[in-house]
């Protein structure tokens, strides 16, 4: 058997998904144990398979390795790293080998030590980013949801769909509620499309890559069901690399490719997605290019 | 279906356990201070491994304090070394998402059997903070 070539179990069916817990509520400076992520939701079980943004939620270590650590459980209470009441030093993005499989009902509990949340100063109030996302999928018994088969004979050509988002609105309202998404829709015409990859740019005259969480994205499937349980930082899943030194990119540092495994959207569907401004009232408007990678599949 | 542009471990990888077994994610780790200008024995460290299943190791990752330069070798469960010498920590480097591999092979490290790490720091006027990951599965039995 080739361990590469994933077969889902017969008679499921994978989603991609990502449950997202958002650190805003917690105290800076304060250690956290057992901290429930519920696994809740209309399917059979939940596959994890990466784990990004704790960096975003505790304090970075000192150079005596003091500070910010994290662990978390598995189904059955366990824990899925040794040293159970100190934690591990984690990094932005950290593969779960093998997946784990957490049923519908359970939790993920996570612990953090020195929580510092990420935040974008504006005025006096702070813009917080601190979430940690759990990447996976979500393991639906066949025939309980819809799942997009071309119906014709196609071959495919690798296309992108490129959606322009002025963000004009701040993440506060003038009286200081933060404000709801705005909700957009790429129509997906003519042909099925099957995404593979998200790539969120800020404008080419910015001179620069998108370092920042400046906003956050819920995107939907072909069946109107999110992708994940709150809306993520854009860094979690935008796959474009960013700019370092001189003629020198980086790959992105959440080794982001989402949404995986990949979906389909149906000829004149709409790959619909609401985005969350992150941005301070004195920053407005910037306009980012979101687009949409994949296989188009033309028929033969 | 699988996402070409992803890794592995995202699109998924087949359970690979040995028939009887089931094979769990599972990381050890070990936090050490290693005194400075240390040599072999002075900074001898152990990862007391537990007594509920065996531990498959496929990774490592060490996150060193200070400039974080040291040698090192490890032991395997057997107490055989790895090495002949030390190496320095340098040349093992990886991170938590791209650990440096144990490869080829897994490395078996039955239950409750400590692993052996010696650290020299002979070049250090500072202790060496460091924390080692071994990356790899817990093997239960069914």
């Amino acid at each position: 058997m080739n361990i590469l070539d994933y077969k889902t179990p017969d008679g499921f069916v994978d989603l991609p998904y990502a449950f997202v817990f958002d650190a805003t509520n917690l105290t800076n400076g304060l250690n956290y144990q057992n901290v429930a992520v519920p696994i809740q939701g209309d399917f059979d079980s939940f596959i994890l398979r990466h784990i990004a943004g704790v960096p975003l939620c505790v304090s970075s270590v000192n150079s005596s390795l003091v500070g910010g650590r994290f662990n978390y459980r598995n189904a059955n209470s366990s824990y899925a790293l040794g040293n159970a009441s100190i934690g591990a030093i984690f990094p932005a993005n950290w593969p779960v080998v093998p997946e784990k499989v957490y049923p519908i009902g359970s939790s993920i509990a996570i612990d953090l030590y020195s929580v510092s949340k990420n935040a974008t100063a504006c005025g006096g109030t702070p813009i917080y980013n601190s979430q940690i996302a759990f990447f996976g999928a979500k393991r639906f018994r066949k025939g309980s949801i819809f799942v997009q088969e071309t119906p014709y004979d196609y071959f495919e050509r690798w296309y992108t769909f490129n959606y322009s988002v002025t963000v004009d609105w701040a993440h506060f309202n003038s009286s200081g509620a933060v404000q709801q998404p705005h909700r957009f829709r790429q129509r997906v015409d003519s042909f099925d499309f099957e995404l593979l990859r998200v790539i969120v740019s800020p404008p080419l005259t910015s001179g620069a890559s998108l370092h920042t969480n400046d906003i956050q994205l819920t995107l939907f499937g072909p069946t109107e069901r999110q992708m994940s349980s709150l809306p993520l930082n854009q860094g979690f899943i935008n796959s474009g690399w960013i700019d370092g030194s001189v003629d020198f990119y980086a790959a992105p540092p959440y080794q982001a490719v989402f949404p995986t495994p990949s979906i389909v959207y149906p000829a004149n569907s709409v790959i619909e997605f609401d985005v969350v401004s992150m941005l301070c009232s004195t920053s407005i408007p910037v306009t980012y290019t979101i687009s949409f990678e994949g296989i188009w599949r033309l028929p033969k | 279906m699988m996402n070409p542009y992803a890794p592995p471990c995202y699109n998924g990888i087949n359970d690979s356990s040995p028939p009887g077994f089931r094979d769990v994610d599972y990381t050890y780790i070990l936090d050490a201070t290693a005194a400075a200008g240390g040599t072999t024995g002075s900074g001898t460290v152990f990862l007391n491994t537990d007594s509920d299943a065996d531990f498959i190791w496929r990774g490592l990752v060490i996150i060193a304090g200070n400039n974080g330069q040291f040698a090192v070798r490890f032991s395997d469960g057997n107490g055989y070394f790895l090495c002949n010498e030390l190496i320095n920590s340098l040349n093992l480097q990886g991170d938590g998402a791209s650990p440096f591999p144990i490869s080829p092979g897994d490395l078996l490290v039955p239950k409750g059997v400590p692993l052996r790490i010696d650290v020299e720091t002979p070049d250090q006027l500072s202790p060496v903070y460091v924390e080692f990951q071994f990356r790899g599965v817990k093997r239960w039995a069914l």
